[in-house]
């Protein structure tokens, strides 16, 4: 994956005030992207290995994940 | 194994105890008619309303957006032909998907021979819509998209919130069935970004014969039952109190264990593939391997046909489906395989298992142990399974 797919490809990005850390996003992930702080929140630990296919999305129940390009939100590729 | 081993939930559910230990004082003791003055009547009409709040506050709807209905067949008929009618002065053009379910597909058709044009976007393998398929499908004269939030013969979820904002941004209603999503994965109107959404009941442990339809405000569509003037005029027909509290109640407790009956489900369902696909030949996975519903396993055997399979695992206490319950019985290959690109012989071997919360672990290894046996027998009777040469070649 090239530095231009990076800034392409859509990925997680997780609204923390939403998110209760209930882990079901990191649960379902089939590539083990997401990871948590020492805080408990979630962030994307792997986006190399995101294949943006939006499991984290579907399944959080309190609509704390969104797929968004690089340009349109910053994904969280760094723990807090 | 002495009990029935029931892995067909997508089809339907049995009704939770508590649901049906809410339900039934509303059709003994409070069997009053709600659109009547008296308080018999009115405790009903009560009932309803608390129903409609938190059903609206599961989905995030605002309680006069919801509509009772008879289940989701008739929420699908009603958004679609109440669409197409409240909106022909705009246009006759309607989108949906080649995997819809038959309420939505038959609604489109009945459409389509009344002068109606229908465009069906395809599918990819794993059954995806791909919403840029969608956006290239929009007309001026479109007045209805209709996509499934997940498949019920192959569990693939669809990008439903990519394509409400390319709806949205179009200014074309949209319809999502969600018939197989509610319950089970989370469901917020907004965040969907959905103008009509169907739900049915019997999916998510509740009774069967009640649904309904979330109907944002100021949608205008054409009423599809005409008569006593029930849901604010828009949906006729006597409320069907006890089933409408049932659902409420069902709702509750599945958004309550969604998350929990997801990570379980989804296990067993990892368990019962790997276990089959380790002891049988010429086993494939239908519908996309990742965007899919946490409890269904869609597969297909070369050489061997769909309903022998149920017949036999049905001898061994295990119930499951082939394509879709609606059309078990046909002689027809299922219409979503063949969308997927899968040929008629081979779709005509596919076999359904939805595992739901009376599913065990002992469940999932029974079947893993009487089904390669089943498998066997039968592909020795195949005529068009060989063994030592093309369906292994094939592979």
């Amino acid at each position: 994956m090239t530095t231009k797919d990076l800034a392409t490809k859509k990925l997680p990005v997780f609204d923390l005030v939403r998110c209760k850390q209930c882990g079901i996003c990191a649960h379902f992930c089939p590539k083990d992207c997401i990871a948590f702080n020492d805080e408990g929140d979630p962030y994307l630990a792997r986006p190399e290995a995101c294949t943006s296919c939006r499991m984290c999305e579907y399944m959080c129940p309190d609509w704390a994940v969104c797929l968004e390009a690089p340009s349109e939100g910053q994904p969280d590729t760094e723990a807090a | 194994m002495d009990r029935v081993v029931y892995m067909d939930h997508a089809s339907t559910t049995p009704t939770d105890p508590e649901v049906v230990a809410a339900m039934l004082p509303w059709m003994s003791e409070r069997f009053g008619n709600p659109s009547t003055v008296y308080s018999l009547g009115l405790t009903g009409a009560k009932a309803v309303q608390d129903a409609r709040e938190s059903i609206a506050k599961a989905i995030n709807a605002d309680p006069e957006e919801i509509y009772f209905t008879s289940g989701g067949t008739e929420a699908d008929n009603w958004a679609i032909l109440g669409s197409a009618d409240a909106h022909g002065k705009k246009g006759r053009h309607l989108i949906t998907s080649a995997i819809e379910h038959h309420a939505v597909l038959e609604s489109m058709e009945y459409l389509a021979k009344r002068g109606c044009e229908v465009t069906r976007v395809p599918v990819d393998g794993g059954g995806l819509v791909d919403p840029e398929e969608v956006r290239r499908a929009l007309r001026p004269d479109t007045v209805l998209v209709s996509i499934m939030h997940a498949n019920n013969e192959i569990g693939t979820i669809e990008p439903i919130a990519e394509i409400g904002r390319i709806t949205r941004e179009a200014g074309v209603l949209f319809h999502v069935d969600a018939v197989q999503t509610a319950g089970k994965l989370p469901l917020d109107v907004e965040e969907l970004g959905v103008d009509m959404l169907s739900i049915s009941a019997h999916k998510f442990y509740g009774p069967k014969g009640v649904g309904l339809m979330y109907l944002r405000k100021r949608t205008r569509i054409t009423p599809l039952l005409h008569g006593g003037g029930q849901e604010r005029g828009r949906r006729a027909g006597t409320t069907n109190v006890p089933g409408i509290v049932g659902m409420a109640k069902a709702l509750e407790l599945a958004s309550v264990r969604m998350a929990e009956d997801a990570i379980r489900e989804a296990a067993l369902r990892d368990r019962l593939w790997e276990g089959l696909s380790a002891g049988i030949e010429a086993i494939h996975l239908n519908g996309d391997p990742v965007r899919r519903l946490p409890g269904n396993l869609s597969v297909r055997l070369d050489g061997i046909e769909g309903e022998s399979m149920i017949l036999m695992l049905d001898m061994e206490g295990i119930c499951v489906s082939s394509g879709s319950a609606c059309t078990t019985g046909s002689l027809e290959p299922s219409h979503v395989l063949l969308a997927l690109g899968i040929p008629a012989e081979d779709a005509h071997g596919s076999l359904r298992a939805t595992l739901g919360r009376s599913t065990t672990a002992e469940d999932v290894d029974h079947f893993i142990k009487v089904f390669p046996p089943i498998v066997d027998r039968l592909r020795e009777m195949s005529p068009i399974w060989c063994a030592n040469c093309v369906c292994k070649q094939r592979n």
